[in-house]
């Protein structure tokens, strides 16, 4: 066994003892309840907010339906805000791309997506980095099961972009052939 | 090298369907499997016991309440790690903030009072804590340089490089120390 070898299973051995703490392991029984319990209390402490929020939102947007439907035959969407999000204090582009093919193997858990215009099409608000792509260029999000917009499924994953040159990132992961594909990765 | 011995990731497999099925069966079973890696992990991240078990608290409260629609569900041990250093991370930063944060200083425990533990935990103290997480993947938990630049989102070469100057750095600290 090499000095190197010998120290490194001194430094195992090391980290083993330095990270035990018994005052803090809690017994399994302790940890289960204690989650469980977490849950039920989110979910009381915000039921009410949540319930005034929805009454509050669906008045906000029945008002401002009435105020902003456009007349008929002309131009709708100008003057919305880009869809975004923001992750690790960062904020992104949503951006829906069908041609994206991402294997699971190649995605880690980043961060959680701390808020977002697109909720409603994200499976889990957790943002994964991409593998060989910079996460503060691009991030994804599995996309919610089933969502669609007007040009049909999105897809497996919503993308968050940031800065110029965000989609030349990711031309390892889109298919050149598709029509879908950003311009810049086409072959 | 021995290394704390974790169950293979393929036994998880079916444990993620039964948790989104609110099965408190299997939820306490994976928590009995791995609620003392991600202590080990959080610990050694924050060097703060208390830190350390509010995120595993919290990692395991948000695995209950929000199960994440893993493609492929053998990743749910490195979801896991993810997110409880990512929580502790969280914590650290906002107990620096409040300015409650006291500077680093693993816990002590019955197990660690040799003086060569002392003298690592020393020397682990005066690393930064991503260089920490990089050490307890790579020797508490047996990554490799390629497993362990998936979990950071880092290239497996960065990892070597970073994983060559510490161990460096340490032998030096630990050898000075002697």
């Amino acid at each position: 066994m090499t000095s190197e070898s010998q120290f490194e299973d001194r430094l195992a051995e090391g980290l083993r003892a330095t990270s035990s703490s018994p005052d803090v392991e809690w017994s399994t029984d302790r940890v289960v309840a204690d989650a469980m319990g977490r849950s039920r209390q989110a979910s009381n402490k915000w039921a009410l907010p949540l319930v005034a929020i929805a009454f509050a939102t669906a008045a906000v947007l029945v008002i401002a339906l009435i105020q902003t439907t456009p007349p008929p035959g002309s131009e709708s969407g100008e003057g919305l805000k880009p869809a975004g999000a923001t992750v690790a204090g960062k904020d992104y582009l949503v951006s829906f791309a069908r041609s994206l093919q991402v294997d699971p193997s190649q995605i880690t858990p980043f961060a959680p997506v701390e808020s977002t215009t697109e909720a409603a099409f994200m499976g889990e608000l957790v943002a994964y980095s991409l593998d060989g792509v910079n996460p503060s260029v691009a991030l994804v999000v599995p996309a919610a099961e089933g969502a669609a917009d007007q040009g049909g499924s999105i897809g497996d994953y919503v993308l968050l972009v940031r800065g110029n040159g965000a989609f030349a990132a990711l031309c390892d992961y889109f298919d050149p052939a598709s029509p879908a594909t950003p311009d810049v990765c086409r072959r | 090298m021995e290394s704390i011995a974790i169950a293979a990731d393929q036994s998880l497999d079916g444990r993620l369907a039964q948790i989104r099925a609110r099965d408190s069966r299997a939820f306490r079973e994976l928590v009995e499997l791995l609620d003392g890696d991600l202590l080990r992990l959080c610990i050694l991240i924050a060097a703060d016991s208390e830190l350390a078990r509010d995120a595993v608290q919290e990692t395991w409260t948000r695995l209950w309440t929000r199960p994440p629609k893993l493609r492929n569900p053998a990743r749910l041990r490195s979801w896991l790690l993810s997110v409880a250093a990512n929580e502790v991370r969280q914590s650290m930063r906002r107990a620096r903030l409040a300015g409650a944060h006291a500077p680093i200083e693993p816990p002590a425990s019955p197990q660690a009072s040799s003086a060569e533990v002392i003298d690592l935990r020393n020397a682990l103290a005066r690393l930064n804590h991503s260089d920490r997480e990089l050490l307890a993947l790579k020797y508490l938990f047996g990554m490799d340089s390629p497993e362990i630049s998936i979990h950071l989102g880092a290239s497996a070469a960065n990892v070597r490089t970073r994983l060559h100057r510490i161990i460096t750095r340490l032998r030096k600290e630990l050898r000075d120390d002697e």
